[in-house]
């Protein structure tokens, strides 16, 4: 039907179209299109869809290796917030154990003073009653001296010839008892 | 006690025994002696070397001048003049050590702070003889730091009945 169009514009004469006006040279055309078209067909065809197939294959491969790297991406993600993970919890552990020592360093500085306040404390009580005995001591010993000096001296005053003499003669008999 | 102080006890009992007076001499002697010990001016003047002997000599002489048998201060001369005036103590109480050893007893030295009458130095040898089993023969040493009473001494007993004893045992209970 078209064909059969195609020959009437044609048969027309020159329309100032670009159909043709003489048939024979649209059958030349025609046949011209067929074999460029079978040659499209059986070489540019298998061409074309070799490069389809290369290009899909090529945008496959651009993707599997966009998604490999999507992937490692993804994966050195996940270690470097695993990482971030071990981070904080050894930042964690760091600050416990900062906190535990410095909990210990405490407990041992206020431990260490108060043996020191117990030690001076005993201290002071021993020097307090070293003191107490040395005085008491020094005191008696001060009584003792002038006690007996006064008491020698009365001692001395009142022996006179006759009282030491009693004294020899009383040495002489507690002698003589005893033998 | 050294050979030196032996030796000189020797010499001076020998010539106590010469006069026929140990008793006396030695007696004599054990007081100078202990005069000399409790004396330190005394000592320190008996035995300067600078002091020359016959001023050593003279010294004694003045202080035993009418005192002393002549025996005894000659004793005491020879002593001193041979520059051994301060051991005359210790030849005194060596010389008395050997004139009782001798006569059979031991020496009791008595300190007192009073001298003894005859009487009592008598008695107190006849208690001692009593109650140790053996003859003595007492010199008195006049100490007033016993203050009353006696100490005696006879080799290592020792008899203590001194007032200072007594005010020594108080303070120490006080």
């Amino acid at each position: 039907m078209l064909l059969a169009q195609i020959q009437v514009i044609a048969a027309e004469g020159p329309n100032g179209k670009f159909i043709p006006s003489d048939a024979k040279e649209m059958y030349w055309a025609i046949a011209a299109f067929a074999v460029i078209f079978f040659f499209f067909v059986k070489k540019g065809v298998p061409l074309i869809r070799e490069a389809l197939d290369k290009g899909q294959a090529a945008a496959v491969a651009d993707a599997t290796a966009a998604e490999a790297a999507i992937a490692e991406s993804r994966a050195k993600i996940a270690d470097a917030t695993a990482e971030l993970g071990d981070a904080d919890a050894q930042l964690a552990q760091i600050m416990a154990d900062s906190q535990e020592a410095a909990q210990q360093l405490r407990v041992d500085s206020a431990n260490r003073t108060q043996q020191l306040v117990n030690d001076m404390w005993a201290k002071a009580q021993a020097d307090v009653e070293s003191m107490k005995t040395q005085a008491s001591a020094d005191i008696q010993a001060e009584v003792a001296s002038q006690a007996m000096g006064a008491a020698e001296q009365v001692v001395r005053a009142s022996l006179d010839d006759a009282g030491q003499s009693t004294l020899v003669d009383n040495y002489i008999a507690r002698l003589g008892a005893s033998s | 006690m050294s050979e030196r102080i032996n030796g000189y006890a020797d010499a001076v009992l020998a010539i106590a025994h010469a006069e026929g007076d140990v008793k006396g001499i030695s007696d004599e002697l054990f007081v100078v002696g202990r005069a000399v010990d409790t004396n330190d001016d005394l000592r320190a003047a008996i035995s300067d070397a600078r002091m020359p002997a016959e001023r050593k000599i003279q010294i004694m002489d003045d202080l035993l001048d009418g005192k002393a048998r002549a025996a005894t201060k000659g004793l005491v001369s020879m002593v001193v003049g041979a520059g051994r005036g301060a051991d005359l103590g210790k030849i005194a109480a060596a010389v008395a050590e050997r004139a009782a050893t001798s006569a059979g007893k031991q020496v009791a030295t008595v300190r007192s702070a009073v001298a003894l009458s005859d009487d009592q130095t008598s008695r107190l040898a006849t208690a001692l003889a009593a109650k140790l089993g053996i003859e003595v023969d007492v010199k008195v040493i006049q100490d007033s730091s016993v203050v009353g009473g006696l100490i005696t001494t006879v080799g290592d007993t020792v008899i203590d009945g001194s007032v200072r004893t007594r005010l020594n045992r108080l303070r120490e209970s006080l």
